[in-house]
């Protein structure tokens, strides 16, 4: 069904096809003889994927909406396999958790590949800095530590799942490994959170330059690229007036202008990082210990009184 | 000279050589964690979970060592890649064990996931194996063993400015 509430040609056909073939009022009257499943909403699926509602929930005997989904087995797939693959399904709830483990390590792993691009980055990253390339280092050594950990993790809890599932279930009822995990969960996080607040004051200086997001790794004039260097020197030696920056840079002791390619570099490292930052944040969402936060939706509610 | 004068455009570090060293390392992690596994899970016994505590602790001492390796990786010693190489080879011949002693033996024909695992770990490692054994991962190396010299030199230059 699409957004206009409006069937559309492959639904009206399969409708057609059932009004023909199905006996929907004996249908609706069987199942409305079950008071549990009175007023159910009956939805059909073919072997297309196509659904369609043959009737919607009636609040009869229940207040909570119950549908009764009948589906026809896909194409290419046999009646057997399919009764097979819904009894394994609804029977053995393991094979999901075996599932977002490994889409945990995926994540996981692939957060730990960008993290060490970033901790090698930073270490050859130009002289732009000014020696805050070495705290990068350290902040993305940390994080890319810990997401190989959680890694590694993700594949030993990937394997035990298909192997051995209680060992994972053992694995979560032990203090010492819970706490760990916790562990290396929140310094994966102190990195991402470094690393993107480092992304955003990046960003701020290129902002406070006149250089947009867009332009941001575009080749830069002469002009935006003083500007840059101007704010960069004035967040690393704060308080520094307008007449000693320009002796300062007279005399050499600090570049009148970095060139376009140590700003990007930079700027490439900053990105980098925040992305990893992201990855690693979504593995530990998915198997970590954000998955522990509770999201809280509050509605007012007036009342007469 | 001025420090903008340097030869800065030499040492911006060529992604490509980047992130074939750090997947090297995640596929070092790889390699490590399959054959611990299968060493550790399936081929030796165990009683209980209980027993399984230090073999977990052994475990992840284990990818300790290989992030140190990748750190040396990153620094530009190159002599890690024989020990990657090493450490592949180690991981098919376990998994190749692991997958002939679960076909033939009669204690293990009951785990077919077992089975499967130490198939996947077979073919992935031989993938990895690819990676290591590469001219590529060589030249990175040696590339970012280099930037690390100018790298160190330009710092050195910058400081004596300062």
């Amino acid at each position: 069904m699409n957004i206009l509430n409006r069937d559309s040609f492959k639904q009206k056909q399969l409708k057609t096809k059932l009004n023909f073939f199905l006996d929907q009022k004996k249908l609706f009257e069987e199942i409305d003889k079950d008071i549990q499943l009175s007023g159910a909403g009956v939805i059909y699926i073919d072997e297309n994927f196509t659904v369609v509602t043959l009737r919607e929930f009636k609040p009869i005997c229940r207040l909570n909406p119950v549908n009764i989904i009948l589906r026809e087995p896909p194409k290419h797939i046999n009646k057997s396999d399919f009764t097979n693959e819904l009894r394994h399904s609804s029977v053995n709830p393991r094979e999901s958790r075996f599932v977002s483990e490994v889409t945990g390590t995926v994540f996981a792993c692939t957060g730990a590949i960008i993290s060490w691009v970033v901790f090698v980055a930073s270490g050859l990253a130009t002289p732009i800095s000014f020696g805050s390339s070495a705290v990068v280092s350290v902040l993305s050594f940390s994080a890319a530590s810990a997401t190989t950990l959680q890694c590694a993790n993700g594949i030993l809890r990937s394997g035990a799942e298909k192997y051995s599932p209680e060992f994972n279930d053992w694995l979560d009822s032990e203090d010492w490994y819970v706490n760990t995990i916790k562990a290396l969960d929140y310094i994966s996080l102190a990195g991402a959170t470094a690393a993107s607040a480092i992304a955003v004051r990046t960003l701020k200086i290129a902002n406070s330059s006149g250089v947009s997001f867009r332009q941001l790794l575009s080749s830069k004039s002469r002009q935006e690229r003083s500007r840059i260097t101007k704010e960069i020197i004035r967040l690393k030696v704060p308080g520094i007036s307008n007449k000693m920056l320009k002796k300062m840079m007279r005399s050499n002791i600090v570049p009148k202008r970095f060139n376009n390619i140590q700003i990007n570099n930079e700027l490439r490292t900053r990105l980098r990082d925040s992305v990893a930052a992201a990855l690693a944040f979504t593995g530990s969402a998915y198997n970590g210990e954000i998955k522990g936060i509770a999201i809280g939706v509050y509605e007012s509610l007036e009342s007469e009184g | 000279m001025k420090a903008e004068d340097l030869p800065l455009s030499d040492s911006v570090p060529k992604l490509k050589y980047i992130l074939t060293c750090a997947i090297s390392i995640v596929a070092s992690v790889f390699s490590y964690s399959s054959a611990a596994f299968l060493v550790l899970m399936v081929l030796w016994p165990y009683e209980s979970f209980k027993d399984l505590t230090p073999r977990v602790i052994i475990f992840f001492s284990g990818i300790c060592v290989c992030i140190t390796l990748g750190v040396l990786l990153s620094i530009g010693k190159t002599w890690v890649i024989k020990i990657f190489k090493g450490l592949v080879i180690t991981a098919i011949s376990i998994s190749l064990f692991t997958f002939f002693i679960i076909l033939f033996t009669e204690l293990y024909a009951q785990s077919v996931n077992a089975l499967k695992l130490s198939s996947f770990f077979i073919l992935f490692n031989l993938l990895l194996a690819v990676l290591f054994f590469s001219k590529q991962l060589k030249t990175s190396s040696l590339v970012i063993k280099r930037y690390k010299r100018r790298h160190k030199k330009q710092l050195q230059y910058i400081k004596e400015q300062l």
